[in-house]
């Protein structure tokens, strides 16, 4: 089923270290009158679910308008919070029955199993936040998920945090390994392409069979195949906080050049200016070229075909920031091919995810 | 000696309340329990409060908050609500100001619940304690819910 993911802001109350977004941008708002305007458009062409992201979509000055927005078109929606004021703003909201009933589910951020590691990546307070309002969601029969970005800081934890995921009483559970930028990078945030691939083996092997709750990896780590099935842009049209269509959600605003978001490969359209039903039509130009080239692929590593948000990252060209830095271990996965291609179905991957 | 009753949360408990219900989740044991509008109530209070506070001084704030005739009963009911916390690894009650050298109420052969109350409404309890989840004991035996308890078992 085809899904909407709307980026209503880039505002955020918190200050991660590992966020991918950079934080000087403007703080900006989507204008109510264009969310109304997408909505409508998306019912028509028979969508039916919408997912609100940020940035912190619940700082959105008419966040109640929005959700009511929203309930009057009949449509399902999803949230993705970080829990900030959850009891006061949020969940008031979500109590209306009708609002509940569109409800599908709320997702929070929870990326430590304690204060500790949690509040060192989201800020002081940002833990008890979270499990506070988990907590209550529970307590008032709110179905939510927990995503959890994985790092070389919280690599470690991940039976620990999922163990509390599950406890929390969770519907799913989402990892998704954290994407480089130049900051993420130089300061080793992200996973080497050793602890990616073992975290996968880990996870997909031992976590998902073990844990009652449903686990997912988001991003498809570890895949094996020229033909991956991404969530991101296979079953969502992404809005971002301006009004454009864009591929992906996770290629929305990162960027290490000047450029606009318009000139960037991954624009679809200006929906502003445009209809929605004129962008889906890009996307899905864009999603053909996309696995064409994607096929026709004989030069990327097999490490580099294998994660496929890299992948992207490196066919949108956001990843030559990379070659400045010569020590990452993932500069000699992205730029080997240069030196020495081959076919990435050779079977290696496969053959070291086993050991 | 300061012997006051000071009673605290333990580490590692978050507490949220919203509309007359409550939860609390343990860390350390991964364990939810929900509770009634009281409970709720007293740990708010308790929340941040890494000292602790005295009994008498959150006796007086139910006071102040609800209406409440029989204060005996109120003693009752709120040492019996925070020797359960205790019993369930979520609290402690001490005699002290909260800080080193307190003396476990468990520990020091002076009057806890079981002193404050009768045996027939020991029995009782003690049944509750076995079969059933804080959620439920919370319910039957928060201050003002706990004294009309006791009040009909006497009865």
């Amino acid at each position: 089923m085809h899904q909407l993911g709307i980026e209503t802001t880039n505002d955020c109350n918190r200050n991660c270290i590992h966020c991918v977004r950079d934080k000087k941008e403007k703080r900006e708002y989507l204008p109510l009158d264009l969310f109304q305007r997408i909505i409508d458009q998306s019912y028509d062409l028979g969508i039916r679910y919408v997912s609100l992201t940020g940035g912190e979509p619940t700082l959105y000055p008419d966040w109640a308008e929005l959700l009511c927005a929203l309930v009057e078109r009949g449509l399902k929606f999803g949230v993705v919070t970080n829990g900030w004021k959850f009891k006061e703003k949020t969940l008031p909201l979500l109590l209306n029955p009708i609002t509940k009933r569109h409800l599908v589910t709320v997702c929070f951020s929870l990326d430590g199993f304690n204060a500790d590691s949690h509040d060192f990546l989201r800020g002081e307070g940002s833990f008890r936040e979270v499990i506070e309002a988990a907590n209550l969601c529970r307590l008032k029969r709110i179905p939510f998920s927990i995503k959890t970005v994985v790092s070389s800081i919280n690599k470690e934890e991940l039976t620990e945090i999922a163990l509390l995921v599950s406890a929390l009483g969770a519907r799913e559970h989402s990892f998704i390994s954290l994407l480089p930028t130049p900051r993420l990078v130089k300061e080793n945030f992200i996973l080497t392409p050793k602890e990616s691939r073992i975290l996968y083996s880990f996870i997909s092997g031992s976590l998902i069979p073990s844990m009652k709750t449903r686990i997912n990896l988001e991003g498809s780590w570890g895949i094996n195949s020229a033909l991956f099935s991404c969530n991101a842009y296979q079953q969502t049209y992404n809005v971002d906080y301006l009004g454009n269509l864009i591929f992906c959600c996770n290629l929305s605003h990162v960027s290490d050049t000047d450029k606009p978001a318009t000139a960037l490969k991954e624009f679809l359209g200006d929906l502003r200016e445009e209809s929605l039903r004129e962008g889906i039509i890009r996307h899905h130009e864009l999603l053909a070229q996309f696995t064409g080239d994607r096929l026709k692929d004989t030069q990327s590593s097999s490490e580099l075909f294998s994660n496929p948000c890299y992948w992207c990252y490196k066919y949108f060209g956001k990843l030559e920031f990379i070659r400045k830095y010569p020590d990452s271990p993932w500069v000699k996965e992205m730029f080997c091919s240069e030196v020495n291609s081959h076919f990435p179905f050779s079977g290696t991957f496969s053959v070291s995810l086993k050991t | 000696m300061n012997k006051e009753l000071w009673v605290k949360c333990k580490h590692g408990l978050i507490t949220t309340s919203f509309d007359g219900e409550g939860t609390v989740f343990h860390l350390d044991t991964r364990k939810y329990y929900m509770t009634n509008e009281t409970a709720a109530f007293l740990l708010e209070l308790l929340k941040d409060k890494h000292e602790g506070l005295a009994l008498s001084s959150i006796k007086n704030m139910l006071l102040e908050v609800y209406q409440i005739n029989d204060e005996k009963r109120l003693d009752d009911g709120l040492v019996s609500f925070f020797h359960d916390l205790e019993q369930h690894g979520l609290g402690l009650l001490q005699f002290g100001n909260g800080g080193k050298g307190d003396i476990s109420v468990r520990n020091s052969g002076v009057k806890t619940k079981r002193d404050y109350i009768n045996p027939k409404i020991e029995s009782e309890l003690d049944t509750m304690l076995v079969g059933r989840q804080l959620v439920d004991l919370m319910t039957d035996i928060s201050t003002a819910s706990l004294a009309q308890g006791v009040a009909e078992i006497a009865e």
